[in-house]
């Protein structure tokens, strides 16, 4: 089988590369084309499940209270905000904005209504409500109310009143929401087997309406932002402007990750250019390896554009590691012919290419296909981007592959011999070092390998998974500097909503202390002071001498009279009962009282304007009910509307949660307000829902931490199987397995012990890290098992190794380790990241396949005594 | 087609009769009460104390509280309460509402009421709508009238189209659509309880 398929190589591969060349020439030209319909996708809904249940709330909690499509500008003047000139300012400011096509509004310090401007009663105020561009209105009154208003404050003005905020609405999408609504149903339908054909191909067809929407809606985002950039762009001698909001990080990180792309690929392929010239100073061997890694990825970005896999911020970093996974192939090609051609100088240039070829050819494939265990690990969790990344770069290292073992010999065929047949090897001393460390000091490297260890168990047990944008950006850049300024000043970023249903059945043994508040007489006390002593009242007998209990058949017909109460029950403005009021406005204080949480908004946020008209008492039924009736429509849309649904009997409390916080944990703080609902507030499951971007986000992500974790022993499990027929001993597959499990898992703990946590990005990192390293122990071993059939000596084989494959394992990790290096010098923090801790994984994993790995083999000695 | 004219015209007539009768008899108990409700809120010897328990007094010949209780309740759940509890809800309810009665008091004192012209529904009971005259502003309040086996009794206010009833009933339900009748009460009791403590307090 193998030497047939070897023959077939010969025969249509080696004695024909210009016809390769042609052929490959042509499926580069056909990919390059489709490159064009390569996509990136950064937004919200890229980063959630796609089954998620709680998505599928958030859908429809969206589609009852709108969505939260707005940004943030802040303004920051140098003078007074409240000074003539700024509102002027503020004003042009608003204007410009509202002029761009999708923006619906804006809303500013200047259109919010003042309620105490003068303060007067409800019903005087109602039909007269100033703004502060009214001719009327009192400046000293407007900035008193302002400043001290529930919902004003840290919403449209920092608490230090140095600062106002600019909301900017845009439209929703008509088309995309029909076709995301369309999409669940169907999907819904197809969970449950009830969909017909028809339907299935109606759902086929959406997914592809939903690219063309999302592609198209992107393009419109960025262009709108760039619009609110030119805008801001002419106020920033006035004032100090960032722009901020959940609309703005997406497009901005897919500016940051389209810019990484494309610098960082053409950086690592400059890096590879002077790598390889510096490590083998041929052009040759220059020219190679960068064709096959150019190409590979070009063909790689091809296949994306045709099956329409979008590059999202978790799959940022294909093009970096395809370039570098199919340079590593590369390198031991080229290791390889050297070797043979300074052992065989006599072998023509076809014999050299055939038996580089033939030797390699294993365990490249091992290699390639451990890798693809690797990043088949990520196919097991049901998070589509990562379910994408894992695909994509189990396919890329197919790609590559085939690239690199059809180009590369192709090429080289054509190419006269080297002249020179001794080359130097660059900076052979160090693998020399670690042979005879590996020799003689076998206890030091036991030890050191056990501290290893138990670093890594420490840095383990303290690692944590949290996902906060802010960090994402480095702190000079604009994006950071504006996301921090919202975030501290005004009210946070990431959204959080909490539902509060109250048609639960048997709910109602609430504690005491809601007593006062639940039964209320359907009365607060206000507007009285006094009270008639309630003895006094209980004392006074009923002196019309009705009877209390009348007959159940009076009763009834009684009943029937008053029918009008039953017709008229469900009216809305018997909504707002006392008892409602104060579970949301409970639920609104403790919320608030949270250091994680900045704005809360809610009816709540409502209930406390209110009260300024009742002298800070809660307003009681029958004032709520008549408050309601007296709300005019719009300010029902803008107060009520956001907060309450009357026909699902719930309301909704929105929050933001303060990313740049120190030390916030996010999952840890979902599960305490979940617990506090039950425990601090008598909620029952049933009655509280949370829901938002942070739950979508952390779902998310404590879903790639646990299949993470799962998956790592089934990544260990599928290696030894594979060791385990590569090598045909399970002996050797569990020699092999430890110093790749030890470098995979030391990226771990060293990020545990430095604090950094898991992020979308970072969290990949172990699978990716297995991947690559696995390879220089593949290599190793089997080089290994050749050179021990030579003189059966374990440390003469060693030494040869170390010699031989062992430089080609350190240019390789070398050039690896440079060239992820390059990634710091990125804006992007998980960029940065992902190419410091992939370095480490290759400098462990090379370190260990030349200490460890060769030790164990001596120890144990796998090939025979 | 002229017969049924003639028909029409003297239904409208004889209603007409009918109405003008009941609204004399109904009004006139209503403007006494709400009369005397005035007299005793403009009075400068008594304190405000003593006057509410008058003003209880009087509103007690004029509220119908145990329909009152009924129809808060509803027939949905009423026929949930055996007669004990019937009978204490009717006294907590009569307790809550002349609290919630004497509170909103000030409200109506020294203002002027006018009384317009009544209307009969289905015989037994009669709407009549007055208007708050206060600052200048108008405030509509209508009272429904029942003729029970004691006579005329209002068994529901709206004020400015919210009824007093219904607000009580939708915090009621809201109460027994999630829990038991004794739930209600206990509630109830300790709501009592609280306001009787805050008062000693």
């Amino acid at each position: 089988m193998q030497s047939s398929l070897l023959n077939f190589y010969t025969r249509y591969i080696l004695n024909r590369p210009i016809i390769v060349i042609i052929v490959l020439l042509g499926v580069f030209a056909y990919l390059g084309f489709n490159a064009k319909h390569f996509r990136i996708d950064a937004s919200a809904d890229s980063l959630i499940l796609e089954n998620d249940k709680d998505y599928k709330y958030y859908r429809k909690i969206s589609k009852t209270y709108g969505s939260h499509s707005y940004m943030f500008i802040t303004y920051k003047p140098k003078g007074d905000i409240f000074s003539p000139e700024t509102l002027s300012k503020l004003g042009s400011l608003r204007d410009e904005l509202k002029k761009i096509k999708r923006v619906s509004t804006v809303l500013t310090i200047l259109d919010v209504p003042l309620l105490r401007n003068p303060p007067v009663p409800i019903k005087e105020l109602i039909p007269n409500i100033k703004n502060l561009e009214h001719p009327d209105v009192d400046i000293h009154l407007a900035r008193t109310e302002i400043e001290s208003s529930p919902i004003y404050q840290e919403l449209l003005v920092s608490a230090d009143m140095k600062m106002t905020a600019l909301m900017v609405h845009f439209t929703e999408d008509a088309e995309y929401e029909r076709v995301v609504s369309r999409r669940g149903d169907l999907r819904q339908k197809l969970s449950v087997n009830t969909i017909t054909p028809a339907e299935r191909t109606e759902l086929a067809q959406l997914k592809s309406a939903y690219r063309e929407c999302k592609i198209r809606m992107d393009k419109e985002r960025h262009s709108d932002i760039a619009a609110v950039r030119t805008i801001m762009d002419g106020y920033r001698q006035d004032a100090e402007l960032f722009l901020g909001g959940i609309s703005m990080i997406t497009d901005d990180l897919i500016t940051f990750v389209k810019k990484d792309l494309k610098v960082f690929g053409i950086g690592i392929v400059i890096f590879l250019i002077v790598a390889l010239g510096f490590i083998f100073r041929k052009i040759r061997w220059v020219v190679l390896p960068v064709l096959c890694c150019t190409l590979s990825v070009l063909s790689m970005i091809g296949i994306l554009g045709i099956f329409g896999w979008e590059v999202t911020v978790i799959s940022s970093n294909f093009i970096s590691l395809q370039l570098i996974i199919t340079m590593a192939l590369t390198i031991h090609l080229i290791v390889r012919y050297r070797e043979l051609e300074v052992e065989n100088p006599e072998w023509s240039q076809m014999e050299l290419v055939k038996e580089t070829v033939f030797s390699k050819f294993v365990p490249c494939l091992y290699t390639t296909l451990t890798t693809v265990a690797g990043f088949g690990s990520l196919l097991i969790c049901d998070i589509l981007p990562v379910i994408n990344f894992g695909l994509m770069m189990s396919v890329g290292l197919v790609v590559s592959l085939i690239v690199t073992f059809f180009l590369f010999p192709a090429i080289l065929c054509l190419l006269p011999k080297n002249k020179t047949g001794e080359e130097r090897q660059f900076c052979s001393g160090f693998t020399r070092i670690l042979a005879n460390i590996t020799q003689n000091y076998a206890k030091t490297v036991f030890i050191v390998t056990g501290l290893l260890i138990v670093m890594i168990g420490v840095g383990v047990s303290r690692l944590t998974v949290e996902n906060s944008f802010i960090d994402y950006f480095r702190k000079s850049t604009e994006i950071y500097q504006g996301l921090k300024v919202i975030d501290q000043n005004l009210g946070g970023t990431t959204p959080l909503d909490i539902i509060l249903s109250f048609d639960e059945k048997k709910d109602v043994l609430l504690s005491n202390q809601d007593t006062e508040v639940i039964v209320q007489d359907t009365v607060s006390t206000t507007p009285l002071d006094v009270i008639v002593d309630a003895q006094k009242i209980e004392d006074v007998p009923l002196s019309n001498k009705e009877t209390i209990a009348e007959s159940d058949a009076d009763f009834d017909d009684e009943f029937s009279e008053f029918d009008e109460f039953e017709e008229e029950d469900n009216s809305d403005k018997y909504w707002f009962t006392a008892d409602k009021m104060a579970k949301i406005m409970k639920v609104h204080d403790y919320l608030d009282s949270l250091p994680e949480i900045g704005k809360v908004l809610s009816l709540g946020t409502m209930l406390k304007i209110a009260e300024q008209f009742t002298e800070g008492k809660p307003l009681d039924d029958f004032q709520l009910a008549l408050l309601y009736t007296q709300l005019p429509d719009n300010f029902k849309d803008m107060a009520l509307s956001p907060y309450i649904s009357i026909p699902d009997n719930q309301a909704r409390l929105t929050v933001r949660i303060k990313d740049s916080l120190k030390g916030l944990k996010r999952d840890d703080l979902l599960k305490q307000i979940i617990f506090d609902m039950g425990d601090k507030l008598d909620l029952q499951e049933n009655q509280y829902h949370l829901a938002g971007m942070m739950v979508l986000y952390n779902n998310m992500l404590q879903s790639l931490f646990s299949s993470q974790i799962l998956t790592i022993g089934f990544v260990v499990l599928a290696l030894m199987i594979m060791f385990t027929v590569l090598f045909r001993s399970i002996k050797i597959a569990l020699i092999a397995i430890l110093p790749n499990v030890i470098s995979a898992i030391a990226v771990l703990g060293v990020m545990g012990l430095a604090g950094l946590p898991l992020d979308f990005i970072t969290i990949t990192i172990a699978a990716i890290s297995i991947g690559i390293a696995v390879d220089d122990t593949i290599h190793y071993i089997h080089r290994f098992k050749e050179e021990y059939e030579v003189d059966q000596n374990y440390i003469n084989a060693m030494h040869r190794c170390h010699g031989s494959i062992g430089n080609a394992m350190y240019y390789t990790s070398l050039t690896i380790i440079a060239g992820f290096s390059i990634l710091v010098l990125s804006y992007f923090i998980p960029t940065i990241l992902f190419g410091l801790l992939t370095s480490l994984a290759m400098f462990i994993a090379l370190i260990t396949a030349l200490t460890l790995l060769p030790r164990l083999i001596i120890v144990f000695k796998p090939f025979g005594k | 087609m002229k017969m049924i004219s003639c028909f029409l015209l003297f239904f409208l007539f004889l209603s007409s009769v009918v109405a003008a009768d009941v609204e004399t008899e109904a009004e006139k108990i209503l403007k006494s009460s709400v009369d005397k409700v005035f007299t005793v809120m403009l009075d400068k010897e008594m304190t405000l104390d003593q006057k509410k328990i008058k003003v209880i007094e009087i509103t007690d010949t004029v509220f119908g509280y145990p329909l009152m209780a009924k129809l808060s309740i509803g027939k949905k759940h009423w026929s949930e309460f055996n007669t004990e509890q019937r009978a204490e809800f009717t006294k907590l309810f009569t307790d809550a509402f002349r609290r919630f009665y004497v509170d909103k008091l000030d409200l109506f004192s020294n203002e002027e009421v006018v009384f317009k012209p009544a209307t009969v529904v289905k015989g037994k009971k009669v709407q009549i709508p007055t208007m708050l005259l206060s600052n200048g502003k108008k405030y509509s309040i209508l009272y429904k009238m029942s003729n029970g086996k004691t006579g005329w009794r209002i068994y529901d206010i709206t004020i400015e189209g919210v009824s007093l009833i219904h607000t009580y009933r939708s915090q009621y339900n809201h109460i027994l659509a999630s829990g038991k009748v004794e739930d209600l009460l206990v509630k109830m009791r300790e709501m009592k309880e609280e306001k009787e403590g805050n008062k000693e307090l």
